[in-house]
């Protein structure tokens, strides 16, 4: 080293075989890996000394690989998960609908109402015939009441001999 | 709140990937693969707040993937490694491809320690956690991966230099 703090050329080939015997030894710190990487890769005139290069190239290799980026997926893999997710996503959608739609009724062959229009006029015409059915009801007995044979000669049943 | 969802950060997306890639060479496996851990490590849950070292045991369960996949593969070229997108001079890509080239020539094990240090930067410590080693061991099988990618790199070169001398 000098005074002004360089290192002498004669040091610095001395200086760069000792980082590079202990990067290959895997013991280098990361001050030394460092510095090691500044004399490969920044020397002046993008020259590496002579000896070095295959350290030179795997540290320039390994700086562009720890860049890389995980990519999009595309092309038809893409356009398959794409068309299946966008099926995945209707059948949901679907299966939703008619899962959280009320049932309002069931009809005689025991199929779920699901129309609410329908359910109440269903409704409204039961309740019709039940009014009818009540009606009827009244007029047998009123019928039944007023003409108890039906219109036939009444027989005493205490007169009847058998 | 969740702890540890870091690691399902983007630039542990790309760490992950990046390790997949240099274990598998194939682009859409190591998709699947960072994929996959993830699903597992979302799934989880709770259990995951235990883990000491998240990003390690990611790097873990991404290296089983791999380890399962490779197993799966009848043979393995590792000659063969596709084309890097992003890299835009030819000279950064083809040293790339060469560096890329030679980890695949290296065995399991020194490529993981290899990836991990030289690309990822992690430490020592962090490399013999993911693998399940002494950190001497750590430094020793890294020792071999370099000095193994240097024999290669200068093979390659050499043999790429003839073969351009005589055409």
């Amino acid at each position: 080293m000098t005074e002004t703090g360089k290192i002498r050329p004669e040091n610095a080939a001395e200086r760069l075989e000792n980082l590079a015997v202990s990067y290959m030894e895997g013991t280098l710190d990361e001050a030394g890996e460092a510095e090691l990487k500044a004399m490969l890769l920044s020397s002046p005139g993008g020259e590496v000394p002579r000896g070095y290069e295959a350290i030179a190239l795997l540290f320039r290799g390994f700086g562009a690989m720890a860049q890389e980026r995980m990519p999009e997926r595309t092309g038809r893999k893409r356009l398959f998960i794409a068309a299946v997710s966008a099926a995945a996503a209707a059948a949901a959608v679907a299966g939703l609908f008619f899962i959280v739609r009320p049932v309002y009724g069931y009809d005689s062959f025991g199929k779920p109402i699901t129309d609410r229009e329908k359910a109440l006029s269903r409704t409204e015409c039961f309740q019709q015939l039940s009014r009818l059915d009540i009606s009827v009801k009244s007029a047998g007995e009123l019928a039944c009441f007023l003409d108890p044979c039906g219109g036939d000669e009444c027989v005493d049943p205490e007169k009847t001999d058998f | 709140m969740r702890k540890n969802l870091h690691i399902f950060s983007e630039p542990v997306r790309d760490r992950m990937y990046r390790y997949a890639m240099t274990l598998l060479g194939d682009r859409d496996e190591a998709m699947d693969a960072v994929q996959d851990v993830a699903g597992k490590l979302w799934r989880m849950g709770p259990a995951m707040e235990k883990v000491k070292n998240p990003e390690a045991f990611a790097m873990r369960s991404v290296r089983n993937f791999c380890i399962d996949r490779l197993r799966c593969r009848k043979s393995v070229s590792r000659e063969m490694f596709p084309e890097i997108a992003y890299t835009a001079e030819a000279d950064k890509w083809a040293d790339v491809q060469l560096v890329r080239m030679a980890i695949g020539k290296l065995p399991e094990k020194q490529r993981t320690v290899v990836h991990l240090k030289d690309i990822e930067g992690f430490g020592t410590d962090e490399i013999a956690a993911v693998l399940g080693i002494q950190e001497n061991q750590t430094r020793m099988i890294l020792s071999r991966a370099r000095k193994a990618l240097k024999e290669i790199i200068i093979r390659e070169t050499a043999r790429r230099t003839s073969g351009s001398a005589e055409m």
